[in-house]
């Protein structure tokens, strides 16, 4: 820590920024690097939070020095610097030293604490420490510790000492990190955790009934089932992300060849269409080799940034002008731009929105032709969903939350050759006087026991609802349904209604 | 009834002795506490000071100064007033001038400190009636360090820019603090150099039988190699940009009770500040007064409201030597 608090010492003295450099690579050369992480993020640090506030650390001092007020604000004026005034008042004849690290883990520590106990425990901690440490520490727990030293000179002193370009070293500042969560390594040498941050994904509003004719001052497009992604392309590299907030590792591929025709700095925003919907686990990426990512594609459909220069603030249909400008001429196969829909009717409504449900996407959308990316109301992007799909199957397990309760849990199942599939589990949707028949049934026809989970006998069939339905290797049924509600007990169908597997593969296969 | 001490233009006069303490003006009888420049200056007719103190006045001042000397406890009497000095503890031969008539005793602590510093004799209180002192650091941020600590902290910087070919200079007057530091530094790490103003004072020192370690002077006959190794001390402004410009890669160190201040040490020019004082830090000024058991206290020479202002809430009636005189 006696390296960094002459170096600070150093930078505050002089306001040259080549000497301020050549400080912080003297500094960075005859350190660990440890210390440098620990130190840049003291050095980059923009916090000016107050955890300890001015008054507990005057009445501590007051309680503790017995000096009366006016001798603690004459003292103050000379340091000009509370911290600093606490530090030399509050002399302690033991000088320690500590490392960088540990100074951070006890000003973390001190944060945690409630208000009260903050100046006791921070004194206690830190009383035996070098004057300068002390007056150092107390100045960021009291919302000092910023330090005002141009983020530029900090940068270039990090690219020359790492051999980074000072763009994506900025980039790594910026997103902040935990010194003790880190390595040096892994933070400044590792490109596929550069995350080049997305633009704050637009959600839209979700509307229920269809917008009234004409409809031309808007854009109709599919709703897309899958996941909204935006695509980076910036110094030669790509990053895809979700919405969620990850960054996909697959089908980065895809765009390796084509980032040659796009000017750089450039973001677009569009749907990953996933044929499985259990790639859409993180982990899927890494792990799940077996996944043929070819199956699934891209639609690009937004233009957010481009060569630079953030876009989302023009109108949607100067953005998608855009888009097809700088859309290669031949991308790759799995990347399309997304279709503008042609509506003038109501009958042109119904038709697309069957279209979007045969097609399996979610719905409709509706972008203001004149809208920014995010506006304010949220209403330049309405969203219609498809109605909800229906689907006739077998109760074939039941479970409650606990003895005495009924059952609450039903799992539902299709035909297969001559068993039966479970495809969903589903909670609402029976009336009371339903759930005591199937209690009584259940009494009669438990073919087992499982735990708190009882099989019956497959005779029972229901009419289920779901708003989408995806392909999943995960499940048996080969599908998972998104939103699964009860409609009804259909008390005189048997279970030759029920839906087959060549029914639902029916319903998934068509992602064209 | 007039005080045995009061303060005129040409600083703290005694009218019973005709005697002046430190004056500021040309006098004819100046008692002289130590020979810093604030405190011993030329053109007096005739200096009372210690035996200890006497040589480097004289170095200073010329040889030719009419100068009468005693040792500490001592006392001459002048026209009933018995003058004695007393260790202040802050450089070589420096004293508090005790005065006495009538039984009334005041006490002129001069500069002091009561830590112990290894070259110049130790502090001793003295009970007065009226204590003149000094406030310099009379602030409760000013708490000084052991001077081992200090030590080492010195020496470690020095190792240090010997380890990285850095030449370590280290500000210091020539009278006072460059003596402490060859005495107190840890000599086996390299050559302790020092600008020719220290060493000729040096010289007066070891002259009057101080001991003290051995020093080479900065000259041309210094080689680059000890420059890289050796410590240099010299007072401030007068060899760093030489050295600079001669291509070395210097680090200038400045040794001072100011240097407790963050915004003092981050001045230009220095590098690195140790807090090494000859001064009294807050505890001793409070000690010091305590000690001397004083009826009343006179506080001059740094922050005299304030001190004044805290003695007067402990019960002890004090004042500002200015104000008290108006
Ligand atoms: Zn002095
Ligand atoms: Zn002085």
């Amino acid at each position: 820590m006696n390296a960094f608090l002459e170096l600070l010492t150093k930078l505050k003295r002089s306001s040259n920024r080549d000497l301020q450099k050549s400080y912080l690579t003297d500094y960075y050369a005859a350190v660990s690097s440890a210390e440098i992480l620990y130190a840049i993020f003291f050095l980059s640090n923009k916090q000016q939070k107050h955890y300890i506030k001015l008054n507990d650390v005057k009445s501590f001092i007051l309680e503790h020095a017995t000096i009366k007020e006016w001798l603690l604000e004459a003292s103050n004026e000379v340091t000009g610097d509370w911290a600093e005034t606490y530090s030399l008042v509050m002399e302690d004849t033991s000088q320690e030293f500590i490392s960088l690290s540990v100074a951070y883990q006890w000003l973390m520590q001190v944060t945690m604490l409630p208000w009260e106990k903050r100046m006791n425990t921070a004194h206690a901690r830190t009383c035996h420490l070098h004057q300068d440490i002390r007056t150092f520490m107390m100045k960021w727990w009291m919302g000092n510790g910023r330090f005002t030293l141009t983020a530029q000179v900090l940068v270039q002193s990090l690219a020359s000492f790492t051999g980074l370009t000072e763009d994506i070293i900025a980039q790594k500042l910026d997103e902040g990190f935990e010194p003790d969560k880190v390595d040096f390594k892994t933070l400044f040498y590792r490109f596929d955790n550069l995350k080049f941050k997305p633009v704050p994904f637009f959600k839209g509003t979700a509307i229920q009934e269809i917008p009234p004719l004409p409809l031309d001052s808007y854009s109709v497009e599919y709703l897309y089932s899958g996941k909204r992604c935006q695509i980076i392309l910036t110094r030669g590299n790509v990053y895809i992300w979700t919405r969620s907030g990850e960054v996909l590792e697959g089908f980065v591929d895809a765009f390796q060849f084509w980032k040659n025709d796009i000017p750089d700095d450039t973001i677009f925003e569009g749907q990953w269409l996933a044929e499985d919907a259990s790639i859409s686990s993180k982990s899927g990426f890494s792990k799940r080799k077996r996944i043929d990512i070819t199956a699934s594609r891209f639609v690009m459909y937004d233009l957010l940034k481009v060569g630079g220069r953030y876009v989302y603030n023009e109108p949607y249909h100067v953005r998608r002008q855009m888009l097809d400008e700088v859309f290669p001429k031949q991308p790759d196969v799995r990347i399309s731009i997304g279709e503008a829909l042609r509506i003038t009717t109501h009958a042109d409504i119904l038709y697309t929105r069957q279209l979007a449900a045969q097609k399996k996407y979610k719905g409709l959308i509706f972008k203001e032709s004149a809208g920014k990316y995010g506006d304010e109301k949220g209403t330049a992007w309405l969203k219609l969903k498809n109605q909800p799909q229906k689907l006739m199957v077998v109760l074939l397990y039941v479970a409650k939350a606990s003895a005495g309760q009924p059952y609450t849990e039903y799992t539902f199942g299709i035909r297969w050759q001559d068993q039966f599939l479970p495809i969903t589990k589903a909670y609402e949707g029976l009336t009371n006087e339903e759930q005591r028949c199937i209690d009584e049934y259940v009494k009669q026809h438990t073919i087992e026991k499982f735990g708190p989970v009882k099989s019956i006998e497959p005779k029972l069939v229901f009419e289920i609802s779901y708003e989408e339905i995806q392909a999943s290797a995960r499940h048996r049924s080969g599908v998972v349904l998104k939103s699964p509600k009860i409609l009804r007990w259909l008390k005189e169908e048997t279970v030759a209604a029920v839906a087959t597997k060549e029914d639902i593969n029916q319903l998934i296969i068509n992602v064209e | 009834m007039s005080e045995l001490l009061i303060n005129t233009k040409n600083g703290l006069y005694c009218p019973q002795a005709d005697v002046f303490i430190d004056p500021t003006g040309r006098v004819d009888r100046a008692v002289i506490t130590h020979g810093h420049a604030d405190h011993a200056r030329p053109g007096h007719q005739r200096y009372l000071c210690t035996v200890d103190a006497a040589p480097v006045i004289k170095f200073r001042l010329t040889s030719n100064i009419n100068i009468q000397t005693l040792p500490y406890g001592a006392s001459v009497n002048i026209n009933s007033v018995k003058i004695s000095f007393h260790p202040a503890g802050h450089i070589i031969g420096s004293a508090q001038v005790r005065l006495e008539y009538k039984g009334e005793i005041w006490v002129v602590s001069g500069d002091y400190k009561l830590g112990s510093d290894g070259i110049s004799a130790p502090f001793e209180p003295v009970h007065c009636h009226t204590f003149i002192t000094e406030s310099t650091f009379g602030m409760p941020i000013y708490q000084w360090k052991e001077q081992a600590f200090l030590m080492n902290e010195i020496n470690d910087w020095w190792k240090k820019n010997q380890q990285n070919g850095i030449v370590s200079v280290i500000q210091a007057y020539s009278l006072g603090k460059a003596q402490r530091i060859i005495q107190n530094i840890d000599n086996t790490i390299g050559t302790i150099i020092t600008h020719p103003s220290v060493e000729s004072t040096n010289a007066v020192l070891r002259q009057q039988g101080i001991n003290m370690a051995e020093t080479s002077e900065l000259n041309s006959k210094i080689t680059k190699q000890q420059l890289l190794s050796g410590l240099i001390i010299a007072p401030p402004g007068t060899v760093e940009n030489l050295l600079k410009s001669k291509g070395y890669t210097v680090s200038v160190a400045a040794a001072s009770g100011w240097m407790a201040i963050q915004k003092y040490r981050q001045r230009g020019g220095i590098d690195k500040g140790f807090v090494l004082s000859d001064h009294a830090d807050w505890n001793e000024l409070n000690k010091a007064v305590k000690d001397c058991k004083a009826e009343r206290v006179l506080v001059t020479h740094g922050y005299e409201d304030i001190f004044s202002k805290w003695l007067n809430e402990q019960g002890i009636e004090a004042h500002s030597l200015k104000n008290f005189y108006k």
